[in-house]
């Protein structure tokens, strides 16, 4: 089983639809897939069409007192499951911090359900907290999406200078960024790309272009890689999988 | 990890009536529909059925597409692989490396595949769902029959998703009550492991179209040696109506026999149908003047003699002439090659391959079509029908309109029972004014032709007169029977009606 993390200081720059349309993407390849939805706002969650609601709140799950499997629900999709967001999320950090070993809490909940699944997506809010850094503990690879404008890529930097000051806290942690929202049509995000692409070597090839069938998510609750399966994005997404597999 | 339950519906079941109960009274909603042909396929000591599980090659049955290869285990879609070519895989060398996959590959090995059994499926697929539209139970209902149609299950399967156990149990308990007491749904043990070999009773547009010809077949053959007699006209005119539904079936039969036949046999029919239009014709104009005669009031009626002597005259060389055309080599060749087509399985057998894109599709799917598109036109040509429409107009609507009652008349039992009695009476009663308003035209036409005539003949100026009477008489009936139009076409184009045939011809709403 790999844990994949979805994962951006930054807000609202595609690190949920990612979660999506990958879980999906790999689902559909007859991988047995789990997204938990870790972001209280629960919008991959909303994607899903599942309630945003894990019985006895994000503590429960903490705690041990209910098991993460008790938590799943079934997606529309074979193959992919989820664990909804509850608001009661917000709390995660105080609820780790209940904890014995806060940081590796959240590894050892995913160990329970190891024999399950063979991917699975966590998508995170946008922070760095003691979730976050118990994320970094628990995932086998963030994929941080990065709109490709010259402060995000500092943020991406931030993030990987954070990762490697840290190596007790995260022991081989793949850092797969990649280009999210790119937007042809502005020079900016051409001509960076352009630059980008020699100068850094580490963020993958596939780029999720800007567009209007990704937003579309919302109005669909699906995944764009399921309404419109044979469009540009969904190649996208597609694309942007086989790259990470090949970096696993 | 899914619980599964299933229930095997009794023999002839139409699908489209399961489809209804399982929207209407169950609340479900139909998410897909497939029509598909199936090739299971397993090793020959059959290790992947032993499993639990069913691999199968899939195909639209429009025979579009290459297809996909799928494993289905424990309710759930394992697997599911676009294959690149028409070819049946006779291994599992292609399948790639993800988990289900190599799971499958533990099963089967490297092991040849052989095809195991195949089938026609009409797949449809329903979720319960919750208020976030989220399916919390899925229903399958697999209508599959065997490739010749010589025998046909329906199977419905309910399974859980993964934290909606409370739900499935819920719908669970409410179909078992109604599949056990149901009339003609009569549910089985659900079998605990044997998945289904997949498959559906469907009656494909092909059979579905065989019957009806040959049910018109079968109007025709029984009127015909009373038309030839002559002593009463209704058999022609029943023999007439047989020719025109047929005509109706054969030209909306596009796609579901193959062209070369269908047009040929519509062309012959076509031919039937005006060999005994004059016939007819004078039929109804004698059938008319004793209702003209009766209208004089007997004084007058003496006046007309030269008329009916004209129309008598004339029915009788009609009658002759159609006649010779029915004993003609054309019109006997043409009896042999109808009956022989539709006695001949071989010429109705579909195979996997089929080039007719709608013959294996479910009947009511495309007769639903069908219906769909003679409804728009009676609805366009309907609406474009105003006080200066010329006669031709009010003419062509009225045929489109027989059309789509023929349509829906012909494959009744495919259709919702109470919708269709509604749409059929508010189609019937334009027809009925547009009919009248034809009759009369033709009426007075002809008279006004015969009028003529007799003048040539030196006929004496009363029945000159009587004639002319009645044709100004037709003329007012003709308008009435327009002023009544508009408020039987805004009935037909209502929304109660629209509702009535949408209803008819549409699966539900989630199914668009
Ligand atoms: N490639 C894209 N093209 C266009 N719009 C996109 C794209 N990716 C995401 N969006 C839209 O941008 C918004 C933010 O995307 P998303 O929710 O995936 O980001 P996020 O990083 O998860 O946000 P948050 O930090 O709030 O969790 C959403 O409305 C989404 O529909
Ligand atoms: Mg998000």
């Amino acid at each position: 089983m790999k844990v994949l993390a979805t994962y951006n200081i930054k807000g609202g720059v595609g690190k949920t639809a990612t979660a999506v349309n990958l879980a999906h993407v790999a689902a559909m390849q007859g991988n047995r897939v789990l997204v938990w939805d870790l972001d209280p706002q629960g919008a991959a969650t909303f994607y899903f069409r599942v309630k945003p609601k894990v019985k006895g709140g994000g503590h429960a799950l903490t705690s041990g007192d209910r098991e993460l499997s008790d938590a799943v629900k079934a997606t529309d999709f074979d193959n992919l499951d989820i664990v909804p967001a509850d608001f009661s999320y917000r709390h995660f950090d105080s609820f780790l911090d209940e904890e014995r070993k806060p940081l590796a809490r959240l590894r050892k909940i995913l160990d329970s359900i190891r024999g399950d699944y063979d991917y699975v997506f966590l998508d995170c809010a946008p922070s760095i907290s003691l979730t976050s850094e118990s994320i970094f503990r628990a995932a086998d690879a963030l994929l941080v999406p990065i709109i490709p404008t010259p402060l995000s890529i500092r943020t991406f930097d931030q993030l990987d200078a954070f990762i490697d000051d840290n190596p007790s806290i995260v022991r081989k942690l793949r850092m797969l960024g990649f280009f999210s929202m790119a937007d042809n049509h502005k020079r900016l995000h051409r001509d960076l790309l352009k630059e980008l692409r020699v100068a850094r070597p580490d963020l993958l090839m596939t780029r999720i272009p800007a567009a209007t069938d990704i937003e579309r998510m919302g109005v669909h609750r699906q995944p764009v890689t399921a309404f419109a399966r044979g469009g540009q994005s969904a190649r996208a997404y597609n694309d942007l999988w086989e790259e990470i597999l090949t970096r696993l | 990890m899914t619980e599964i339950r299933r229930f095997d519906l009794a023999g002839q079941q139409d699908p489209s009536a399961i489809v209804d109960m399982l929207t209407d009274r169950f609340g479900l909603q139909l998410l897909g529909e497939e029509q598909v042909t199936r090739i299971v396929i397993d090793t020959a000591d059959n290790r992947i059925a032993a499993a639990g599980g069913v691999l199968e090659v899939r195909r639209s049955a429009d025979g579009f597409g290459s297809g996909s290869l799928i494993w289905t285990c424990d309710g759930t879609q394992r697997l599911r692989i676009r294959l690149s070519g028409t070819e049946v895989p006779t291994t599992l060398s292609d399948i790639g490396d993800s988990h289900q996959a190599e799971e499958l590959i533990g099963i089967a090995g490297t092991r040849p595949l052989v095809a195991a059994s195949a089938n026609r499926s009409g797949l449809f697929s329903f979720g319960k769902l919750d208020d976030e539209d989220k399916t919390v139970v899925r229903v399958l209902l697999d209508c599959s029959s065997t490739l010749d149609g010589s025998s046909s299950t329906n199977t419905i399967e309910v399974q859980s998703r993964r934290g909606y156990d409370e739900e499935y149990r819920i719908l669970l308990k409410e179909l078992s009550k109604r599949l056990k007491t149901g009339k003609s749904l009569v549910a089985t043990a659900p079998t605990a492991t044997a998945p289904a070999a997949p498959g559906a009773g469907f009656n494909s547009a092909s059979q579905a179209w065989r019957e009806a010809l040959r049910s018109m077949a079968e109007v025709m053959n029984s009127t015909f040696t009373g038309m030839l007699a002559g002593d009463d006209n209704e058999f022609l005119h029943d023999f007439r109506i047989g020719v025109r539904r047929t005509r109706v079936l054969l030209h909306e039969a596009e796609g579901v026999i193959a062209d070369e036949r269908r047009l040929h046999f519509a062309d012959e029919f076509k031919w039937l149908g005006e060999i005994t239009t004059p016939t007819r014709d004078a039929d109804v104009h004698l059938d008319y003047f004793s209702v003209m005669a009766a209208g004089l009031l007997g004084k007058a009626e003496g006046d007309l003699a030269p008329l009916r002597e004209l129309l008598l005259e004339r029915q009788v060389a009609c009658r002759t002439q159609m006649l010779a055309d029915m004993r003609s080599e054309r019109r006997t060749r043409f009896a042999t090659e109808w009956s022989t087509f539709l006695a001949d399985d071989q010429a109705w057998s579909l195979s996997l391959d089929d080039p007719l894109v709608d013959a294996t599709k479910p009947a009511f799917t495309v007769i639903a079509d069908r219906a769909r598109t003679v409804w728009r036109h009676v609805q366009h040509d309907g609406r474009l029908i105003t006080d200066e429409s010329i006669p031709t107009d009010l003419h062509d609507l009225r045929k489109e309109a027989k059309r789509l009652r023929y349509l829906l008349e012909s494959f009744a039992p495919q259709f919702h029972a109470k919708s269709l009695k509604l749409v059929k009476k508010s189609l019937r009663s334009m027809q009925d004014v547009l009919g009248e308003f034809q009759d009369a035209e033709v009426q007075a036409t002809t008279l006004a032709v015969m009028a003529e005539e007799l003048v040539a003949r030196g006929t004496a100026a009363p029945t000159i007169l009587a004639i002319e009477r009645t044709v100004e008489h037709l003329a007012v009936r003709s308008l009435n029977a327009r002023e009544q139009f508009s408020a039987r076409f805004n009935d037909f184009d209502s929304r109660s009606t629209r509702r009535a045939f949408k209803r008819l011809t549409q699966l539900p709403e989630s199914s668009r």
